[in-house]
């Protein structure tokens, strides 16, 4: 009988005529659409960013099947070709030939250097000089130091003492490839050029560059190293082009290994072939894929409870859109509930009115989530099918959504006909459920231990562990925010639910007071679930603003600065940001094996990495205690020491210092969690007689660095940057849940300006009415618009106050849990979110003005007559 | 369960109904027994407060009396469960509020609120012209209930009442808000119920309506006066 009305037909019709009810209908659509779909958009785009964020990381070279086949003159190019070609989705083999060492000399000025040939090494160098003719191409740090340039003549030999040479012409001269950091087509032979960090291999010699072609004409370079790989066509984006590119570098693999020496036997012949050990292929596609996988795993365990109580709240608000319905059509609901209809069946026709703008809202908050994922996920690529799924999904929670108006229309319209006097309050109602959230909370809080929020990656070789973020770091939060929200609503009820004395005290403040009084149950809930959404926004800001701030510092505070270089010489005192540190790994202080760390205090704040809240004092205050008086030197300590002692080397060696420590630091650049350090400036460490090891601290590129260290007579060994001393894509991968979760926020900060426009919207009429009469007494409009900006504000400050006190409570507490590398100091660094809270505050403030701006417009145009008769 | 009219269209016996407000508790009726008679329109009369809109929501079932018994037809209805309160409504009852939009269906046409009226009821489907012409509805049978004047609507509701041959049509306070010109042809509408066979109570302080009743029952102070 309900169907007679044919709501499923009338619905764009009948909710035409009720432009706010359609529009915020499509605004609760939008957003169970986004919250219902982000979480598997994010999973996915998660799974994409784990293979491009190592892809980029890393050097493409290091992913395709590189090739060792030693077949001594033989070019193998076509067979692997070949071979890459019937398996498909590679490039032309990349063929690099690299000499040893030799020794270049223009009369008496004499340099090391190798010669390295690959094809199209033209369009990857910064041309200074070019001849007409000649094959080197030498950078021009060398070229200027044996000072030649393009044109010149220049003797090639094995070694410097070699009377044997074959001279070679300089065909021009390139910027040299260190000033910068490598590209893609050089990273794959940096080794060449440079030493990775935290290698101990001694720094190649300058590379003078030459076509393949030529390289046999230089004998004097000898038998020549290969770098081979064949690259993929395309950099996989996916997940699914990730786990393709594995299976075509496998089956390259086997087809090299199985075919490769019978093809190499026909090409060269069998004499040939039996001297020549079969090629053997190794890649890196495989450890990407599987440890993106891994990250997407990890991602996907973590977000998926907040995602499911973002997608409760999301079905809440809709469901409030019942309400709406009900106030909107209290007509009709009249109408029908007097011809006998159940509440039931009015519920359903709420619904079914509801359900086509839900759908529509939501499936364009499904296309918003996945644009979204352009500004706050990982990557933007997405699986083939996940977006349709998304779509899917999304269409069945506005199916939900709808149901829900439906339940609450229901709810809300049992007593449409009855006496309101006769209504009692439930005793239920009295009832403190919020106890049973408070208890989960708390419960929640004492499984929670110490470090044990991020499952810290294995250092494994080989292994494709990697860092996620344990679920209680995501579900105990928000367990507090759920009861911190219902206590909140509680107090709100309470506090307004009072009777109170009508004293008059100003027109705006008296008739806010009275709204909110009016609507006290359903205020509380509009205060409620705000509440928790903006204590999920500021939560997941701050914790990613924490992990990041601590990730660097834990960087820092390894490396000591951005860039670290065992040097055989020292840094001249007026480099600028460079600094040099001596240290030295073992002595005896009292009973304890110590570290030692000799600073400049002259230099040392130039270079060194700080933190200000690493200790009350500054950097500079700290170095300024590095004293000596009467013989004693005063010193800084890093962990638990004795306040004064003999510092003497181990076994018996030379070298003692009687020290007396000012400070005692939780961390100190440089210094490690593994033993004591001992902080001293270099001065002390002379008159110590202990023997230490330079290094120079610096900030800057590594690079750049490297060669200007050479440069100034410092003499780098080797070097570790700070960006690569820990496994960045550990911390960032641990990271994205709450990138996640600060999104999800931001979405959620959407919903409750929705909210709070929903609260506007549905007092529409009734506040219309109110203000005409109102206007016919002498209230100003402006005067009425006041009270309207009070009413809002107080339900947009009661959320803010609650939410972001909650915010700061939870990342207080999970903050100092959320170590990701607890073996590295600093302790966790947590951040006050200012551009969250900002956020949230500046939303809040625009709805409260922009909305009630736009309620008071529409106040003036009604029809105060019309409005009378039409309504109840 | 049958509503079929006996001999009375509706009774009450000593029916009394009390609210409970913040710190008093109300008396709207106090063993009030009346009966309708079929076939005939009955005011109830009184002053604002006397418990006219109380006797006649009972009547109604959208409330359930403090004590006493009631009975549409031959049923007794005090006890029934909401469903069944529901399906007496919907097959034996038809109410026509106050306010003339809280008797019609938003988005259904003039003709299409007469059709649904019967459906709801499960009755088959008429041409509704010559009830829209009794009503003088037919010159607005496709507009929409807010194009429709205060003294249209309401006739609108009584059209519907009709519409759905229910035993017992039940009005409150149904010329409240309209002008003399429209009051005088929902009066004249109800008048003409009577000879269609169908039992009619309205609750009224207007003096018109009350002499155009066949019964009047007068209420005072909630309870009865005369009848």
């Amino acid at each position: 009988m309900l169907f007679a009305t044919a709501p499923w037909r009338r619905a764009l019709g009948a909710l035409r005529r009720q432009p706010g009810l359609l529009v915020m209908t499509m605004a609760a659509g939008l957003i169970v659409g986004i919250v219902a779909t982000s979480a598997m958009l994010f999973v996915d785009a998660s799974g994409s960013g784990a293979v491009q964020v190592q892809w980029d990381r890393g050097c493409p070279s290091n992913f395709a099947p590189n090739i060792a086949w030693r077949t001594g003159i033989a070019d193998t190019t076509p067979i692997i070709d070949e071979m890459a070609t019937s398996v498909g989705g590679f490039a032309p083999l990349d063929r690099t030939l690299s000499s040893q060492t030799l020794v270049v000399s223009n009369g008496d000025r004499v340099s090391p250097v190798g010669l390295l040939a690959r094809r199209g090494f033209r369009d990857h160098i910064e041309v200074v000089a070019e001849g007409a003719t000649g094959a080197l191409w030498l950078p021009d740090s060398l070229a200027e130091r044996i000072g030649v340039t393009a044109g010149s003549t220049v003797t090639l030999g094995a070694s410097a003492s070699s009377a044997a040479g074959q001279t070679a012409v300089v065909r021009g001269v390139y910027r040299d490839l260190l000033r910068k950091p490598f590209d893609d087509y050089w990273c794959s032979v940096a080794k060449q050029f440079t030493v990775p960090a935290l290698s101990n291999d001694a720094f190649p010699p300058p590379r003078a560059l030459l076509d393949p072609a030529q390289f046999a004409d230089f004998p004097i370079a000898g038998a020549a190293t290969v770098i081979q790989f064949v690259p993929f066509a395309r950099q996989p984006l996916t997940l699914a082009q990730a786990g393709a590119s594995a299976r075509s570098a496998d089956l390259l693999a086997e087809r090299l290994s199985n075919d490769g020496m019978a093809a190499f036997t026909e090409r060269y012949g069998a004499d040939a072939a039996a001297v020549v050990q079969p090629p053997k292929v190794v890649s890196g596609i495989d450890r990407l894929d599987v440890r993106a996988r891994a990250v997407r795993g990890a991602v996907a365990d973590a977000v998926r409870p907040v995602a499911l109580l973002a997608t409760g709240s999301g079905l809440a608000l809709a469901s409030v859109i019942g309400l709406m319905w009900l106030r909107v059509k209290r007509n009709d609901a009249t109408a029908l509930a007097t011809f006998g209809l159940s509440p039931g069946a009015i519920g359903s026709k709420a619904a079914l009115e509801s359900v086509l703008p839900m759908l529509a809202g939501s499936a364009l908050g499904a296309v918003c989530a996945r644009f979204a994922l352009v500004v706050y996920a990982p990557a933007s690529d997405l699986e083939p099918g996940t977006f349709g799924r998304a779509v899917v999904v999304a269409l069945l929670a506005a199916v939900v959504a709808s149901v829900l108006v439906g339940v609450t229309t229901a709810a809300g319209g049992r007593n449409l006909l009855g006496n309101v006097a006769a209504v009692r309050r439930s005793r239920l109602a009295l009832v403190p459920w919020e106890l049973i959230a408070v208890l989960a909370a708390v419960y929640s809080w004492s499984r929670l231990r110490s470090g044990a929020l991020v499952a810290v990656a294995s250092s494994t070789a080989g292994s494709s562990d990697v860092a996620g973020v344990s679920t209680s770091a995501l579900t105990f939060p928000l367990l507090v925010f759920v009861a911190g929200a219902l206590v909140t609503r509680r107090v709100w009820a309470l506090v307004l639910g009072r009777r109170r004395d009508r004293r008059f005290v100003n027109v705006p403040v008296a008739l806010a007071g009275r709204r909110l009084r009016h609507q006290v149950r359903s205020g509380a809930a509009l205060v409620a679930c705000g509440t928790v959404a903006i204590a999920i926004s500021v939560y997941g800001a701050g914790l990613v603003s924490s992990l990041s701030r601590t990730s660097q510092a834990k960087a820092g505070l390894f490396v000591g600065s951005d860039n670290s270089f065992r040097i055989a010489g020292t840094v001249p005192a007026d480099t600028p940001d460079a600094t040099q540190v001596l240290r030295r790994d073992r002595a005896t202080y009292g009973k304890t094996i110590v570290d030692i760390i000799a600073v400049d205090p002259q230099t040392f704040e130039r270079a060194a990495f700080w933190d200000s809240s690493l200790d009350d004092r500054s950097l500079h205050q700290l170095l300024g205690d590095l004293r000596t008086s009467g013989g004693v030197s005063d010193v800084l300590a890093v962990g638990d020491v004795d306040a004064a002692g003999l510092l003497t080397n181990t076994q018996g060696r030379p070298g003692d210092l009687q020290i007396r420590v000012t400070r005692t630091l939780t961390s100190f650049p440089g210094a490690e969690r593994s033993r004591p350090t001992i902080v001293l400036s270099t001065a002390q460490a002379a008159a110590s007689g202990f023997k230490f090891t330079s290094e120079a601290w610096t900030r800057g590129g590594f690079q750049y660095w490297s060669v200007h260290l050479a440069e100034i007579g410092a003499k780098p060994v080797f070097g570790v940057s700070s960006k690569n001393a820990i496994d960045a894509s550990t911390l960032l991968f641990a990271s994205w849940a709450f990138e996640f979760v600060r999104a999800l926020g931001a979405f959620i900060g959407v919903q409750v300006v929705i909210a709070l426009l929903l609260q506007i919207a549905s007092r529409q009429r009734k506040q219309a009415l109110g203000f005409g009469f109102l206007q016919r007494m002498g209230l100003r409009s402006r005067t009425h618009w006041r009270a309207l900006v009070m009413e809002v504000s107080a339900y947009a400050v009661a959320m803010l106050a609650a939410g972001i006190g909650l915010a700061l409570s939870a990342i207080a507490l999970v903050g100092p849990h959320l170590d990701p590398l607890p073996t590295s100091p600093p302790n966790p660094l947590l951040v006050l979110p200012r551009v969250g809270i900002a956020a949230a505050v500046a939303a809040a403030a625009a709805t409260a003005v922009f909305g009630t701006l736009g309620a008071q417009r529409l106040s003036r145009r009604i029809n105060l007559a019309e409005a009378l008769r039409d309504d109840d | 369960m049958t509503t079929e009219p006996t001999d009375v269209a509706a009774s009450t016996q000593r029916v009394s109904v009390t609210y409970r407000t913040a710190g008093e508790v109300v008396a709207a009726l106090r063993d009030v027994s009346v009966t309708i008679e079929p076939a005939a329109t009955t005011a109830l009369s009184g002053p604002s407060g006397s418990g006219k809109s109380t006797l006649l929501r009972l009547f109604a079932l959208f409330e359930r009396p403090t004590a006493g018994s009631i009975r549409i037809g031959s049923v007794a209805v005090e006890h029934l469960g909401e469903r069944a309160r529901r399906g007496v409504r919907r097959r034996s009852i038809a109410f026509v509020h106050q306010r003339p939009l809280n008797n019609l269906v938003s988005d259904l046409r003039v003709d299409e609120q007469l059709h649904f009226a019967r459906q709801l009821r499960g009755l088959p489907t008429i041409d509704p012209t010559t009830l829209l012409v009794r009503f003088g509805l037919a010159r607005v049978s496709r507009s929409w209930p807010n194009e429709l004047s205060g003294g249209e609507q309401q006739r609108l509701a009584f059209a519907m009442a009709v519409a759905g041959e229910p035993h017992l049509i039940l009005a409150d306070e149904p010329t409240a808000e309209l002008d003399r010109h429209h009051a005088l042809e929902v009066i004249d509408t109800i008048g003409r119920l009577a000879f269609s066979g169908v039992s009619t109570i309205v609750a009224s302080h207007d003096a018109a309506v009350v002499a155009a009743a066949t019964h009047v029952i007068e209420l005072h102070d909630g309870q009865l006066v005369a009848a």
